[in-house]
C-alpha cells in the first residue's frame, strides 16, 4: 500500500468525517425523542415511545399491511414519475428550442402552474373518479411541472455565444442538439429532477390522503383521525427512508452527468 | 500561401435606425495581417461577423477570394473573446468539432500546434484563461482555415501571458499564413502583430497604417512611434483628415 493510500483510508479522514457528518441530527432527533420520553414529562403522553414503535413497526412488517402500503405507494409514485418527467422534459425542450411550440404552449403552461393543485382536483375526479388514476395524475402533474420549468428554463438560458459558435463552426442539427442544447441546459434539468422528486412525494401522500384506499397517505390520513401516534411515527420515518433515497438518486445523476463541472 | 484576399466595399451596416458602419472600404492581401483598433463599440465586432457572415450587410458587399460571402463558410474561422468552449466536452472533443471533417488527429495536430498536448482529456474547467483562449485557437486553426478573425481574443488575459499568446499566434499565422484580422483595444498588441493598423471611429474606417517592422518586434522607439501615431488618430481622427501611408 502506497502512503497516499494509507491517508486516504484513515479512518479520521474528511472524506469520512463529512460521510458521517450527515447523519449527526438525524441521530440527535432520535436521541432526543427517547430522552424526552424517558423523562416522562407528562404533556408528552401521547408522544409514542421508542420500544412502543419498534413493536408497531414490526407489527405492521409482520401483517404485510405496511410493505403492502409501501409498495402501493411506490408504484404510484414511479408511475407519476416517469409520466410526468418524460413529458416535462420532452415538452420544455421543445418550447425552448422551438418558437412556434413557445407560442403555442409556454403561456399555457405558465398559467396552469400557478394554480394549486388541491383548486382543480374536484374537476379531475369528474373524469378520473378518485381511485388510482386520479393519484398518478396529480403526481404526474407535480413532477411535470418542475420538470417542465426548469427544462425551459435551462434551454432559454443557454449562453447565445454557444449559439453563435455552432452556427460558425457549422455544427448540424443533430449536433448543436445533442452536443450543445443537451448537455449545457443539463444542470437546470436536474435541479428540476431534484425538485420533481420532492413534489412527488407531496402529491402523492396529498392525493392519497384525500382520495386513496391504500397507501402510505391513507395511513397517515387514517392515523391522523384516530390519532395513532406510532403510527403517524413511523409513517414520519418512512416518509424520512425515502426522502433521503431521493436525495441519493438525485446526487448520483448530478455526479454522473455534470462530472464536467468537478475540479 | 494558405490566405486568401478580403475585399470590403462600400460596406454600410445599420441595426434599424442605428448606423454602425457608412460606406467602409477596406482591401487585405492573401496573408496579411491586419488589425483594427477603435474604441469600445464602434462597431469592430459587428465588421468581424460581417464578414463571416453572421450578420448581413445594409448595403455594399465583401469579398473573399473574389467572391462575394453569401453564407458562413468553414475556410473562415472566428475566434471570440470569450472562448466559446464546450464546458461538458473534454479538450481534445472540443478541437474536433472545430474540424470541418471532425477529424481526431487534426485536432490531435492543433493540440500540439497550441501547445496544449497532453490535455487531451481534460475538461475546460480545469484549464486556465490563458489555455482556454488556446484551446479556442487550436478549434479554430484545425481545419486549416483560410482566413482567421480574432475578436479580442487576448482581452481578459493578464499581461504576461497576453505576451505569450501573442507569440503564439505570430507563429501560426507564419506557419500556414492564413489570412488574419485582430481586433483589439490594445494598440502594442496591433503594432506587435499586424502589418496592417485600421482605426475605427465614427462609423468610418480611417486609412490603414502600414507598420514596417521586423519580426519578432520589439519594443523600441520605432514600435513607440506607431504605437503614438494609432493612439493620436484614436484620440482626435477629427484632427488628422485622411491618414496617410507611412512608408
Ligand atoms: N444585433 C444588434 N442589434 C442592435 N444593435 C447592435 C447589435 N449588435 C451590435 N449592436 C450595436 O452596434 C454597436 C457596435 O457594436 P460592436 O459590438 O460591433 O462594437 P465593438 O466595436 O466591437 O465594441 P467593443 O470594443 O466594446 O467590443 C454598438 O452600439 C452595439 O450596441
Ligand atoms: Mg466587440
Amino acid at each position: 500500500m502506497t502512503a497516499q493510500n494509507t491517508i486516504k483510508s484513515h479512518p479520521f479522514s474528511e472524506e469520512n468525517f463529512l460521510r458521517a457528518a450527515q447523519w449527526i441530527i438525524p441521530i440527535l432527533l432520535v436521541t432526543l425523542w427517547v430522552i424526552s420520553k424517558a423523562s416522562a414529562s407528562f404533556k408528552l403522553q401521547l408522544l409514542p415511545s421508542p420500544v412502543s414503535e419498534i413493536h408497531r413497526t414490526v407489527d405492521m412488517f409482520t401483517d404485510g399491511t405496511l410493505v403492502d402500503y409501501v409498495f402501493v405507494s411506490a408504484r404510484r409514485a414511479f408511475t407519476g414519475l416517469i409520466i410526468g418527467s418524460v413529458l416535462g422534459y420532452v415538452l420544455g425542450m421543445i418550447t425552448g428550442l422551438n418558437k412556434t411550440f413557445n407560442a403555442f404552449l409556454n403561456t399555457t403552461v405558465q398559467m396552469l402552474r400557478t394554480i394549486p393543485m388541491l383548486a382543480y382536483q374536484p374537476i379531475m375526479i369528474i373524469f378520473l373518479g378518485i381511485g388510482d388514476e386520479l393519484i398518478v395524475f396529480m403526481v404526474s402533474m407535480g413532477v411535470f411541472f418542475s420538470m417542465y420549468l426548469n427544462t425551459y428554463a435551462g434551454v432559454q438560458g443557454l449562453d447565445k455565444g454557444l449559439d453563435e459558435m455552432a452556427r460558425v463552426y457549422g455544427f448540424t442539427r443533430r449536433e448543436y442538439f445533442f452536443d450543445v442544447v443537451l448537455p449545457g441546459s443539463m444542470p437546470n434539468v436536474l435541479v428540476g429532477v431534484r425538485i420533481a422528486l420532492g413534489s412527488m412525494w407531496m402529491m402523492l401522500i396529498a392525493a392519497e390522503s384525500v382520495s386513496g384506499n391504500s397507501g402510505l397517505g391513507y395511513m397517515a390520513a387514517r392515523a391522523r383521525e384516530y390519532l395513532q401516534m406510532d403510527r403517524i411515527f413511523m409513517i414520519l420515518f418512512i416518509y424520512a427512508f425515502f426522502g433521503k433515497m431521493s436525495d441519493t438518486i438525485a446526487t448520483s445523476l448530478e455526479n454522473y452527468f455534470l462530472r464536467w463541472r468537478k475540479t | 500561401m494558405n490566405g486568401i484576399s478580403i475585399e470590403i466595399k462600400n460596406l454600410s451596416k445599420k441595426f434599424g435606425e442605428l448606423s454602425i458602419l457608412e460606406d467602409a472600404n477596406i482591401s487585405i492581401d492573401p496573408g496579411d495581417f491586419f488589425a483594427i483598433v477603435g474604441k469600445s463599440g464602434c462597431g469592430k465586432s459587428t465588421l468581424l461577423r460581417l464578414i463571416t457572415y453572421l450578420e448581413k450587410p445594409t448595403s455594399g458587399s465583401i469579398l473573399l477570394d473574389g467572391k462575394p460571402v453569401d453564407r458562413i463558410n468553414s475556410d473562415v474561422r472566428f475566434v471570440f473573446q470569450d472562448a466559446r468552449i464546450l464546458l461538458w466536452k473534454n479538450v481534445l472533443d472540443n478541437v474536433i468539432l472545430g474540424s470541418p471533417t471532425r477529424s481526431r488527429e487534426d485536432a490531435l495536430w492543433a493540440l500540439k500546434a497550441v501547445g496544449l498536448e497532453g490535455r487531451e482529456k481534460s475538461w475546460p474547467i480545469v484549464l486556465s484563461g490563458g489555455q482556454r483562449q488556446r484551446l479556442s485557437l487550436a478549434r479554430a486553426i484545425v481545419g486549416k482555415p483560410k482566413v482567421l478573425l480574432l475578436d479580442e481574443p487576448l482581452g481578459a488575459l493578464d499581461a504576461l501571458t497576453r505576451i505569450e499568446m501573442q507569440q503564439l499566434i505570430e507563429k501560426l499565422w507564419k506557419e500556414q499564413r492564413f489570412t488574419a484580422v485582430l481586433v483589439t483595444h490594445d494598440v502594442a498588441e496591433a503594432v506587435t502583430l499586424a502589418n496592417h493598423v485600421i482605426v475605427m471611429d465614427n462609423k468610418k474606417i480611417h486609412k490603414d497604417i502600414h507598420v514596417e517592422l521586423a519580426r519578432p518586434r520589439e519594443h523600441n522607439r520605432d514600435f513607440a512611434y506607431y504605437e503614438e501615431k494609432i493612439l493620436k488618430y484614436i484620440l482626435k481622427p477629427k484632427d488628422t483628415k485622411g491618414a496617410e501611408y507611412v512608408i
